[in-house]
């Protein structure tokens, strides 16, 4: 039987999954933008439920206002800056631990494609830096340059979430599409054309470093400026010392980087060792490969589809 | 440590349910619960005060009168947009007369300050009908948490106002964890996941008003 559509029959029953899943998930996140609310989804979460969670949240009330502090000192004295980067820096380490800053990309990602420590850590940390230098560019253009005022801050950043969001979703889909042609390979038999679309875990044999694949995760996850850079931005800028709000910002992405390059970690040790306890022939191996990596991608598109209905239903479509 | 941290940030970071929202907004709530003379609660007083780094957010690009102080027309403004938006998140307050919640109309004389860098938001939420106040709990929260709030830490965060004599008012603000002995990080974190009750009592925000 041929697909009415020119796509693969599994790549449309995925797509459909997802949609539905949307479908069904989209009251729940219709709910109104917070009145505080820095950019878009914020406010539309709920009360931290794991105990970690809370207790990371708990920590945030005062790393706020130790970086306040040492913000105001610094007008004072200049080498109280010191003490802003070291808070930054913890900052970053803390807050990336809660939820946003890419980590589900760059997890999904690792487990979609890489299999190297290295090249996880790398994406994570360019994820971060970008996300510091996206914050930087948009507090200078829209409070520098334009002088502009609160809501104008807020719309340009429900945009970048937008864009973010919409990015993570096109390279979810991108990555199934190629995942469900790997499956495809598979169920014929075909093991050369399959490994093009897989990594297997084979020793002495490097896989594919793909610099566009790599530079899409990077954007998909990093694109978003991260809420608390923009308020420390805001409020150097407040006091006259915004130098030392972007040296806190670059602290921070330092942070945000260790930790999001330990979950890239924990993501490739994760598959390389759930794959071994599952392979049992080689051909075995390989199905479980592509189990994964596709459930990764999947994951991938479906998070970002939320995200962007999410956003859409929660700010009437930036 | 090193590892049991990093264990345990990616945990988190894999954990359902983890909370999507975090706090990058801190205010330090005050309360005054309004009774009508007759042992009856008929509104509260709220007094906000906003973290420097939202509040110098919120009134960025605001033009400043000739003495310094920011133009009072754009915060009457900014404090009717917070004002409105308010209600679709219930003014985040929650209160109970005897158990059962009471229902709060639209606020009252609200008004925004600025002093010190800090943005204080003042509203009198009224109730829609006044609510015995024999015992009554309120509760100010972001349920989003989005918004961490706390009662300030002065002696009157919580005053009653016309309430009937012998009334007592306890505070109930959520713990948080103590920077400055940065070596008991992890072991904290263990211990809060391993206790989940106490975790959600440390979130709670919380005055509750005993009346004889």
């Amino acid at each position: 039987m041929r697909s009415p559509l020119p796509i693969r029959d599994g790549t449309a029953l995925a797509f459909a999954l997802v949609l539905l899943g949307v479908m069904l998930a989209l009251p729940a996140l219709a709910q109104p933008q917070n009145p505080f609310a820095i950019g878009g989804l914020e406010g539309a979460g709920g009360r931290p439920a794991s105990g970690i969670a809370a207790f990371i949240l708990g920590k945030q009330a005062e790393f706020s206002r130790a970086m306040t502090a040492a913000a105001r000192a610094i007008r004072a004295d200049w080498t109280a800056l010191g003490g802003l980067l070291g808070i930054a820096f913890a900052y970053g380490v803390f807050h990336a631990a809660g939820p946003g800053h890419g980590k589900a990309i760059v997890a999904s990602y690792v487990i979609a494609n890489e299999a190297q420590l290295r090249r996880g850590a790398m994406i994570a940390t360019a994820a971060a830096a970008l996300q510091g230098l996206v914050a930087v560019v948009l507090v200078a253009i829209v409070a520098v340059v334009l002088g502009a005022t609160q809501p104008v801050l807020t719309r340009a950043v429900n945009m970048i979430e937008f864009a973010s969001y919409a990015a993570i979703a096109a390279f979810g889909a991108w990555l199934l599409i190629r995942k469900a042609r790997g499956l495809r390979a598979l169920w014929r038999g075909d093991m050369g054309e399959a490994c093009r679309h897989f990594h297997m875990p084979e020793p002495g044999q490097a896989s594919r470093w793909s610099g566009r694949e790599a530079a899409a995760a990077v954007v998909a996850a990093g694109l978003r400026p991260c809420s608390g850079a923009i308020l420390i931005l805001i409020f150097t800028l407040s006091q006259g010392i915004l130098w030392a709000g972007v040296l806190a910002v670059a602290a921070m992405s330092a942070g945000v980087a260790i930790t999001t390059s330990a979950i890239a970690a924990t993501a490739v040790y994760f598959k390389a060792l759930a794959v071994r306890l599952a392979a049992g022939g080689r051909g075995a191996g390989a199905w479980i490969v592509a189990a994964f990596e596709t459930l990764a991608a999947l994951a991938v598109l479906a998070l970002g589809l939320l995200l962007t209905f999410g956003l859409w239903a929660s700010v009437g479509g930036a | 440590m090193l590892f049991r941290i990093l264990i345990a940030l990616a945990l988190l970071a894999l954990a359902p349910g983890a909370a999507r929202a975090h706090p990058h907004v801190f205010v330090a709530a005050k309360a005054e619960v309004i009774y009508d003379g007759k042992g009856n609660v008929i509104g509260v007083n709220h007094v906000w005060t906003f973290d420097e780094s939202y509040s110098a957010f919120a009134t960025m690009g605001f033009p400043k009168a000739p003495d310094g102080k920011l133009e009072p027309e754009k915060l009457a403004e900014l404090a009717k947009v917070n004002v409105e938006s308010l209600v679709d998140f219930a003014y985040f307050t929650e209160a109970k007369a005897a158990g059962r919640k009471v229902e709060f109309a639209a606020p009252q004389n609200y008004r925004l300050e600025h002093h010190n860098n800090a943005l204080t938001l003042f509203m009198t939420l009224p109730l829609k009908r006044p609510a015995l106040g024999k015992t009554f709990s309120l509760d100010v929260s972001d349920p989003t948490y989005f918004v961490a709030f706390a009662f300030d830490e002065a002696q009157d965060a919580v005053v009653l106002a016309q309430a009937p004599t012998g009334c007592t008012v306890s505070v109930r603000r959520p713990k948080e964890g103590d920077l400055s002995n940065f070596s008991k990080l992890s072991d904290q974190m263990f211990q809060a996941l391993t206790n989940k009750s106490e975790v959600a009592d440390a979130f709670s925000n919380r005055a509750i008003i005993a009346c004889p």
